[in-house]
């Protein structure tokens, strides 16, 4: 890519799952789980007796990480933990809000679609004052 | 987002279809593997730094799955330092070999956490799950552009 230094920094950084049993069922299939010599996972199963307290350490937990590259939430749990989500501002770990069974995806939650229209906004309002 | 969540809706469907073939308890976050193991399935993530924007950097994801890149019918993994199309014709189809036959070994360890014998739509559902992790990755790369876009539009507003 011209005009870009690319610089390698993790090859093999794993994807986080913050989601209900089944999406965390498929994702494990798909070869995304670990464990550690802990016993700590890369994934939390959210069901009704999941607290946001347990919700928001994990995705504390997720989010500082150094070996996760991608935090993967399904979008019904991040509004429940909304203002954290929306105050994260890193690229790494990227979070994504993902559909649930339940819930389908609706892009006008999403974190990063909202900050653009915010932006989009704030410049057709400035540029309508000049 | 669309075509994820397609291969999700279809990848739920197919392991409710399993479920229902082996019965609940047999397909279930009890049955999880929690011994210690590394994930087979990682994320290679490359940070790039544009050379005329300061100060801002994109990542870009790349998904390794099953340990390969690229997708099976044509694995892109070094062995013994040379990838298949860096090996001679005949030993580049025995590295394309092994390493199809590492990726299978792979694909049916994480099904064995649910038994040795698995239903056919539990097979399918985990298909539409690796086709899922693939969406993932380009809106993941999506979003880190728009994010990227998005500092370097704020920064040249400051200066304005």
């Amino acid at each position: 890519m011209a005009n870009r230094v690319q610089i390698p920094t993790n090859n093999s950084a794993l994807i986080a799952m913050i989601a209900d049993e089944d999406t965390v069922t498929g994702f494990l299939l798909a070869g995304v789980g670990n464990v550690d010599l802990r016993r700590n996972t890369n994934y939390l199963i959210v069901d009704s007796k999941t607290t946001v307290k347990a919700i928001e350490d994990a995705f504390k937990e997720f989010t500082t990480r150094e070996d996760i590259a991608i935090v993967l939430i399904s979008q019904y749990v991040a509004n429940m933990i909304r203002f954290l989500v929306d105050s994260y501002n890193k690229a790494v770990p990227a979070i994504l809000e993902i559909p649930s069974k339940d819930h389908p995806y609706d892009p006008a939650h999403d974190s990063v679609l909202s900050r653009v229209r915010y932006l989009f906004s704030s410049e057709s309002v400035s540029s309508g004052r000049r | 987002m669309g075509s994820l969540s397609s291969s999700l809706r279809q990848g739920w469907l197919e392991l409710s279809s399993a479920r229902h073939s082996m019965g609940n308890s047999r397909i279930s976050s009890v049955l999880f593997d929690m011994k210690p193991h590394s994930s087979a399935t990682t994320v290679d993530l490359t940070v790039s730094l544009p050379v005329n924007v300061p100060h801002t950097t994109q990542p870009h994801f790349s998904l390794l799955k099953w340990g390969s890149r690229g997708d099976e019918k044509s694995p892109s993994v070094e062995v013994d330092g040379k990838t298949p199309s860096q090996a001679s014709s005949c030993s580049g189809r025995t590295i394309c070999g092994l390493l199809l036959l590492k990726c299978g070994r792979r694909r049916s360890k994480a099904l064995s956490m649910f038994g040795a014998l698995v239903p056919p739509k539990l097979r399918v559902a985990q298909g539409s799950f690796e086709t899922s992790l693939e969406a993932i990755i380009e809106i993941a790369n999506t979003r880190s552009t728009i994010l990227s876009a998005l500092g370097r539009l704020q920064t040249v507003d400051l200066r304005s």
